[in-house]
């Protein structure tokens, strides 16, 4: 199941701040199009997401469906990373991107993993 | 064919033993990143004690035959566990970058390992202690745990 773009919680977060769909996307510098876009594609455009989520004061991830899929998770993930490494460019985004996938494991796991494939490489 | 764990169920009762004993130690080093989440690689588990730690180990080790061998002389070589399971523990004795030991265990971050949870070197002060000791080794996570430590912090887990 892909990503999906949330227009409720979108139409909710405007309304909340006095705002209708339509002034938020004029705010956001988002066009129609690119709103049926997101409304219409399985895929989200982050840009867009980013824009409106900003327009509202809200991390962009409460933007997205609430969904547990495996895809979902990812893409919270990475929406995640990206707003870190906009805010501080010294991030290494791959190494945030795996911290977060290492948190779901427990610290048991962790370093049982690490040890392996320290070991491993310890021998080449 | 089934893989045998590295971290034993044995080595875990050594540090669950450890615990229980209230011997003045936690895990520093690659390791205490590693727990708390940074992506990094280790090949052993570094213990480092408080004053009389290592002394109160001996005597909380001894019924599960562990034993700790000291260097002779001035050795540069640090005390050594010796016994089942203790392959991959390391014993720390000192450390540099960092405050005293009590200061540093009254903020360290108790981390489940197993049943019991056990006291980890924070990760702020693993890259601090890091910084200070500035081998080449050590300069190349340092930008890892950096970045671990950023995810950390915006989650609200340090």
């Amino acid at each position: 199941m892909a990503v999906c773009f949330d227009k409720i919680q979108l139409r909710k977060l405007a309304k909340e701040r006095g705002l209708s769909v339509c002034e938020t996307l004029r705010r956001s510098g988002v066009s129609r199009n690119a709103y049926y876009n997101l409304l219409r594609k399985r895929s989200l455009l982050p840009k867009s997401v980013e824009l409106l989520s900003e327009t509202l004061g809200v991390d962009s991830e409460e933007l997205v469906m609430s969904d547990t899929s495996q895809e979902t998770r990812m893409a919270r993930k990475m929406l995640f990373v990206q707003k870190l490494v906009e805010e501080d460019p010294r991030i290494d985004s791959g190494t945030a991107l795996t911290t977060l996938k290492l948190l779901e494991m427990t610290s048991l796991e962790r370093l049982e993993q690490s040890i392996r494939y320290g070991t491993a490489a310890a021998c080449f | 064919m089934v893989q045998q764990p590295l971290v034993s169920e044995g080595l875990l009762k050594i540090l669950h033993t450890l615990v229980k004993a209230k011997v003045p130690f936690m895990i520093v080093g690659n390791s205490a990143a590693v727990m708390q989440g940074a992506p990094v690689a280790t090949i052993d588990i570094d213990l480092w004690f408080g004053d009389g730690g290592l002394e109160k180990a001996k005597r909380a080790l001894a019924p599960l035959n562990v034993s700790v061998v000291s260097g002779f002389g001035h050795s540069i070589i640090p005390p050594q566990f010796c016994g089942p399971d203790t392959e991959l523990l390391d014993i720390v004795c000192t450390a540099q970058g960092l405050g005293c030991f009590e200061e540093e265990l009254e903020h360290c971050r108790w981390i489940r390992l197993g049943k019991i949870k056990v006291p980890v070197l924070a990760l702020q002060r693993v890259v601090a202690s890091k910084k200070a000791a500035n081998r080449e080794k050590d300069q190349a996570v340092i930008a890892q745990l950096e970045s671990a430590l950023s995810v950390l912090q915006r989650k609200g887990l340090t």
